[in-house]
């Protein structure tokens, strides 16, 4: 009874690791989705209204994964701080892959219209070809994930009893 | 209570300055504060700040980058936002500070459409001078309505400042004579300093301020659509302007300018000012002189 019992904690482990590692892909998975679509309407409203950064940045905070890279950039641009740090700080805090971090860090928003839309672009770019990379490689890694989960779990409770 | 106001104004005016030239321009004595009218910057060379006594220089070479920086602070990092007056070379700030930009014009079909690489900047620390026209104003009334006036001084006489305070005491009301609505026509952001369409300076409650707009387009503008009583408008300098004041002179519109002249006798030798005078548009005129008690005001009846 005490063994089956521990099988059962066991494979409940499992299943709550392979749960935990799924979250945590799709928040990455939406949290760059989110980005992207943020970062595709920041580059339209500023060659289309000309919206000042930190009344768009406050917008673009609004229901978005990655509402605390643009509430607190917002706020150094309006206190005239040292945006590119500020920047660079929330967006190394992103749960994001380090590659995309990185790419969303390096991300300058300082300069003339022409700049600042060429630099939206890039990074929305290079975004999304990471995001089409990583959709493609989700099944694979889904299932990888499953099987050493659950293959882990079953070689424990073989163990255990 | 006045000096702690002018050093406040000055440390806002600081605050639009890169960090490391900050520290520096906040470390100036409260006497040198209270005094400061510009910050100067040049690429290459040190940041100075202008006193009554002439440029003084800190000891910090400023690099291109910081020019960068300072134009991001001044525009909230939103330079895209603030391209029509970058492209003209000045930026209007919040609190009612002006920014001059120098530095390579990027010409598209014979216009210049921005500045790039730029090498010089200044920061106007903006003092309001609430009530220097308080006196003045009743003086312009004749026959109970307000008398086209022309405000005259060399540059840096403080035409402007006068003609802001004349045109907020008009539009609140001087006397017995009640508020005017007034119109203002303010091409280079000099006069109210826009910001988002929030006028920086006071005004008046009853002005209708057109910025970024030419005298001679901007009065048509305001006439057809504001019908004001009083129409105002810094430095008239080229013949387009002066048909534009005469229009709305014809129209029984009032007005109230600035000209970069001396005295009465000076617009007489200048052909294009001898004309306005000529044609009767203005009825007074006012000299500023400044002595070292401060500014004073003569009005003059003009030939009427």
């Amino acid at each position: 009874m005490v063994k089956l019992l521990g099988s059962f904690c066991v494979l409940g482990g499992g299943a709550l690791a392979w749960w935990i590692q799924r979250r945590s892909r799709r928040e990455r998975q939406n949290t760059l989705s989110d980005l992207i679509r943020a970062l595709r309407r920041m580059r339209e409203e500023i060659r289309m209204a000309r919206t000042p950064l930190p009344a768009l940045l406050e917008g673009l905070a609004a229901d978005n994964r990655a509402g605390s890279l643009f509430l607190h950039a917002a706020e150094a641009a309006r206190q005239g701080g040292d945006l590119a740090a500020v920047w660079r700080r929330e967006a190394q805090a992103l749960p994001l892959e380090a590659r995309d971090r990185e790419i969303v860090a390096s991300l300058d928003l300082r300069g003339d219209e022409e700049s600042v839309c060429k630099a939206i672009s890039l990074a929305t770019y290079d975004l999304a070809k990471s995001a089409g990379e990583q959709e493609q490689r989700r099944p694979e890694e889904e299932k990888r994930a499953t099987a050493l989960c659950f293959s882990a779990a079953a070689l424990l409770v073989i163990l255990l009893i | 209570l006045k000096k702690d106001a002018n050093i406040l104004r000055y440390e806002e005016a600081a605050s639009l300055l890169p960090v490391r030239l900050r520290k520096l321009a906040l470390a100036l004595s409260d006497e040198q504060k209270a005094v400061a009218e510009e910050f100067r910057l040049r690429a290459g060379a040190p940041i100075t700040v202008l006193l009554p006594e002439g440029e003084l220089p800190l000891e910090a070479e400023v690099e291109p980058v910081e020019l960068e920086t300072l134009c991001d602070i001044s525009t909230e990092f939103s330079r895209y936002a603030a391209a029509e007056t970058i492209r003209e070379g000045y930026l209007s700030v919040r609190g009612g500070f002006r920014v001059g930009l120098c530095g390579t014009a990027v010409m598209k079909e014979g216009v210049n459409t921005n500045l790039k690489n730029l090498s010089s900047a200044v920061v106007r620390i903006a003092r309001e001078q609430k009530g220097v026209g308080g006196d003045l104003a009743p003086q312009l009334f004749r026959d109970g309505e307000f008398a086209s006036t022309l405000l005259l001084s060399p540059p840096g006489g403080g035409k402007t400042t006068l003609l802001r305070d004349l045109a907020r005491c008009l539009s609140t009301g001087v006397a017995d004579y009640g508020p005017r609505r007034v119109s203002l026509i303010d091409e280079r952001g000099e006069v109210a300093v826009m910001v988002r369409g929030q006028p920086q300076m006071d005004v008046g409650p009853h002005t209708d301020i057109l910025d970024a707009c030419p005298k001679s387009l901007g009065i048509p503008i305001v006439l057809r659509a504001m019908n004001p009583q009083i129409i105002a408008v810094d430095e008239i300098t080229i013949r387009e302007d002066l048909k534009a004041v005469a229009l709305a002179a014809g129209c029984g519109v009032r007005l109230l300018a600035t000209i970069h002249a001396a005295d009465v006798a000076e617009l007489w030798e200048k052909p294009l000012y001898r004309q306005l005078l000529e044609d009767r548009v203005f009825r007074l005129a006012v000299r500023i002189s400044r002595t070292e008690a401060g500014r004073t005001y003569q009005v003059e009846e003009l030939p009427w």
